[in-house]
């Protein structure tokens, strides 16, 4: 409690309200910005938590079965690392979504981005693409905890923006990947997806059309996904809601039209869209007089 | 680029270095993005770090930031027998499993489903990685196989490697 207490020493004793507004209460262009911050940490968690149990599951398959190459460093290759990983990027995401002063929010996100950083290169999970949008997110979040206190009109529209940056270099890095002969034909989403992905909108197919027929949506269906991943590359050039709302529409239509386990890489997206429509409420001096 | 305008604004009014580094990165994946269809050096650099065949560790680590969903062709063929080139074919042969994957296709062996399927009997066997793009097509072959070493205790023990190896045409 002391450590709390200013010293009174030479000063008039402090009142109540000063000290509430030196120690407790939150600076107004700080509060005004925060639950853009509570928003995207809480699509973090669900990002991380959506396939909890799947990671339980690999994490008990690395300990039965051990696979050493000589690509990763061996601490990389560690189920133990992984696992310290995972946890210490809950901790941070945590952190985000309940810590209240500037200082503990950077280091939240920090450590949230470590661990992200360490499950992005590990051998055990790089290609879990969760982890690649939970780390930009993270970015995103880290360089907005650190701008906690700027104006908070200026910092919203800058954080929109950087939001919708963010949202069109991963939808056009989706869109580019795919400009391939076998996307362009469908013969890829054929092979992952219409022959015999379990998935009620592939079911359907399955159950309704024959093979050539499905050969023949498989290739509309890729080349829908191409075009509009392609046009989601250019949203940031879109007024913010506008640009928002079409990207949670996007990012909905790809995990509905997949399968919902990419809810995992899509949730912290669509909440980092869902930050950018944040509107600061800030009572400024002249009128709050 | 109205916004782009307001962003560059508002960070100078706010002294708003962060930021901008940020735009920069993510300006310089754009281009890198962009570049990909007509560049074949970056092609075969984007096959080779899904391959888990960069050049450097730390080379591959610092294009982990690119996004790498549902890109490229990728196929895979696994087989308990060494394969040539010829024997991978969209349909091969009886004993021989293939597969197209969305991204990563290392993952066959490397992520958890993959080790379960395939490798949690015998613990051996051999992964044919092919990825295509536009003109770029690289293949890479992996042995798996179940290694026998002394431990520090002195005693035996073994281990699951798996390890690039030459395709036999």
């Amino acid at each position: 409690m002391n450590a709390l207490m200013p010293s009174t020493r030479g000063s008039f004793p402090a009142t109540s309200r000063d000290l509430r507004e030196k120690y407790v209460a939150i600076p107004q262009d700080v509060a005004a910005s925060l639950p853009a911050l509570r928003i995207v940490a809480v699509a973090l968690l669900i990002s991380l938590l959506w396939k909890l149990q799947y990671f339980v599951w690999f994490t008990q398959i690395y300990f039965d079965l051990p696979l050493n190459d000589s690509f990763f460093p061996s601490w990389l290759q560690s189920t133990e690392v992984l696992i310290a990983a995972y946890g210490l990027t809950l901790l941070g995401v945590g952190l985000l979504a309940l810590g209240r002063s500037k200082r503990l929010l950077v280091w939240a996100a920090a450590t949230a981005l470590i661990g992200l950083t360490v499950l992005c290169v590990h051998q055990q999970s790089y290609n879990d693409v969760t982890f690649f949008t939970c780390w930009w997110t993270t970015m995103w979040c880290l360089w907005f905890v650190c701008r906690l206190g700027d104006d908070a009109e200026s910092l919203m529209v800058r954080s929109a923006f950087l939001i919708h940056v963010i949202l069109s270099m991963i939808l056009l890095g989706g869109s580019v990947g795919k400009w391939t002969p076998g996307y362009w034909s469908g013969e890829v989403f054929y092979d992952i997806y219409f022959s015999s992905r379990n998935y009620w909108l592939f079911n359907s197919l399955r159950a309704a059309f024959d093979e050539p027929a499905l050969q023949t949506i498989s290739c509309a269906y890729s080349r829908f996904v191409i075009v509009v991943e392609g046009c989601g590359g250019l949203i940031w050039l879109l007024p913010t809601r506008w640009a928002s709302f079409l990207a949670i529409g996007l990012l909905c239509n790809i995990g509905l039209m997949s399968n919902t386990l990419l809810f995992s890489v899509l949730a912290c997206l669509i909440g980092l869209a869902l930050a950018a429509l944040h509107q600061p409420n800030v009572v400024t001096n002249d009128s709050a007089k | 680029m109205k916004r782009l305008l307001e962003f560059i604004s508002a960070s100078r009014a706010d002294r708003d270095g962060h930021g901008f580094m940020l735009l920069s990165g993510i300006c310089i994946i754009a281009v890198w993005l962009l570049a990909l269809p007509f560049s074949p050096t970056i092609q075969r650099v984007t096959i080779e770090r899904f391959h888990l065949r960069s050049g450097s560790f730390l080379g591959w680590v610092l294009q982990q930031p690119i996004p790498p969903m549902y890109n490229l062709e990728n196929r895979i063929w696994f087989s308990k027998q060494p394969l040539k080139h010829s024997d991978l074919v969209d349909h091969p042969r009886d004993g021989v499993e293939t597969l197209m994957l969305n991204h990563f296709p290392a993952r066959a062996a490397t992520c958890a489903d993959g080790r379960w399927s395939r490798l949690r009997y015998d613990q051996e066997g051999w992964l044919y990685l092919r990825s295509r793009y536009q003109e770029s097509e690289q293949v890479t072959a992996y042995r798996i196989e179940n290694v026998l070493f002394i431990n520090k205790e002195g005693g035996e023990s073994s281990a699951m490697w798996m390890a690039a190896v030459e395709l036999e045409r």
